[in-house]
């Protein structure tokens, strides 16, 4: 039992490690993709001004661009912003 | 050229106050101008670990608010005439500033000091909001468990979005003898995880809850903790000093069975 029980222990700083790797993944991913859909509110919010967004095919991402003097990747938001009506467009 | 450092954590309760205290009172051993900012309004606590709460007048908020000039609320360290604490308002709350009233703050501070640490509460809201505002550099603090490494993530994480280039790990409540019987998460293991630079590690020392029951931080002292702060303020003002140096005699294997012999 004590054998058991030295073996087991022994590993619960590699069982730590495992579970924080794994839920760091997911803290991560949740808070990117909160953060993904507050700018989404945000761009129809004001391009609404403007034309009639076409909220459902709205795609927007953070993505890594090369910078054209350095090649040094920096992060660059990218939206795509369909809309609906050209001829409502306010000018 | 005055330095602004947050000493931050996201999890309470891991040292964020205990290492401003040590640190700063170092760096102020080392001739350096030091001020020490505690930002976590209503719930002051660098007071105390300092030793200083039986001399606060005024506060960090009342300088805001105008009640009072900056030099009537800085409170001298009358062992280190080079250390000044701005104590936090044990009765008000985190909405009494704004990051933008720091940031002015901490500006009119610069020019006095070679070094202002933040002392930033627990949490990711205002208060953690308003202590980074005027900072330049973050020390985030973490101790081996997994709730720990977790809220730390997710401090880098908004450290990152933030103005804030240069950050760096202290990982505080170290026992290396649980690390060896694989009962404690590593020193390597953490940076892994977190992916940050590691600018110091502290040994669980029970020296640290007699300091501060006397009010006197043991940054220099000859205890395990003290040591390791010391090599924190060494490493903060650019000297190269490597991890778990100690003045102790002997070599590296010497040193890891002392520890283990006191843990």
């Amino acid at each position: 039992m004590r054998l058991f029980h030295w073996f087991h222990r022994k590993r619960s700083g590699e069982i730590a490690k495992k579970r924080l790797k794994v839920l760091l993944v997911s803290d991560r991913a949740d808070c990117s993709s909160e953060l993904i859909n507050s700018i989404k509110t945000d761009i129809v919010q004001v391009l609404s001004k403007y034309m009639d967004v076409d909220k459902e095919h709205l795609e927007v991402s953070i993505v890594q661009r090369p910078d054209e003097k350095t090649g040094e990747n920096h992060p660059a938001v990218v939206a795509r912003v369909p809309f609906k009506d050209i001829n409502k467009v306010i000018c | 050229m005055c330095e602004v450092i947050v000493v931050t954590s996201g999890k309470g309760g891991v040292g964020k106050t205990t290492s401003t205290a040590n640190i700063g009172m170092g760096l102020a051993r080392m001739d350096k101008r030091v001020a020490l900012v505690d930002t976590d309004i209503g719930l002051r606590n660098l007071d105390v670990i300092l030793g200083l709460e039986n001399r606060i007048i005024y506060n960090l908020v009342d300088v805001v608010e105008g009640t009072c000039r900056m030099k009537q609320a800085l409170i001298r360290d009358k062992r280190y005439p080079n250390l000044f604490l701005l104590p936090s308002a044990q009765t008000r709350d985190k909405t009494s500033v704004s990051p933008e009233q720091m940031k002015k703050l901490v500006e009119q501070m610069k020019e006095d000091f070679d070094y202002i640490l933040l002392d930033c509460p627990a949490g990711i809201e205002q208060g953690f909001r308003n202590a980074i505002a005027g900072a330049d550099r973050a020390l985030i603090v973490t101790t081996p468990e997994v709730s720990a490494i977790r809220d730390a993530d997710r401090i880098i994480g908004l450290l990152q979005a933030s103005h804030i280039r240069q950050m760096e790990l202290i990982v505080n409540r170290i026992r290396f003898d649980m690390i060896r019987t694989g009962d404690m998460m590593s020193l390597e293991d953490i940076v892994d995880i977190l992916s940050v630079d590691l600018i110091g590690a502290v040994p669980d020392d029970e020296n640290v809850v007699i300091s501060t029951n006397q009010g006197e931080p043991l940054v220099g002292k000859h205890t395990m903790a003290g040591q390791a702060y010391q090599n924190i303020c060494l490493r903060i003002t650019g000297e190269n000093v490597p991890l778990l140096a100690t003045r102790y005699q002997g070599g590296f294997f010497h040193r890891l069975t002392h520890f283990f012999a006191r843990g």
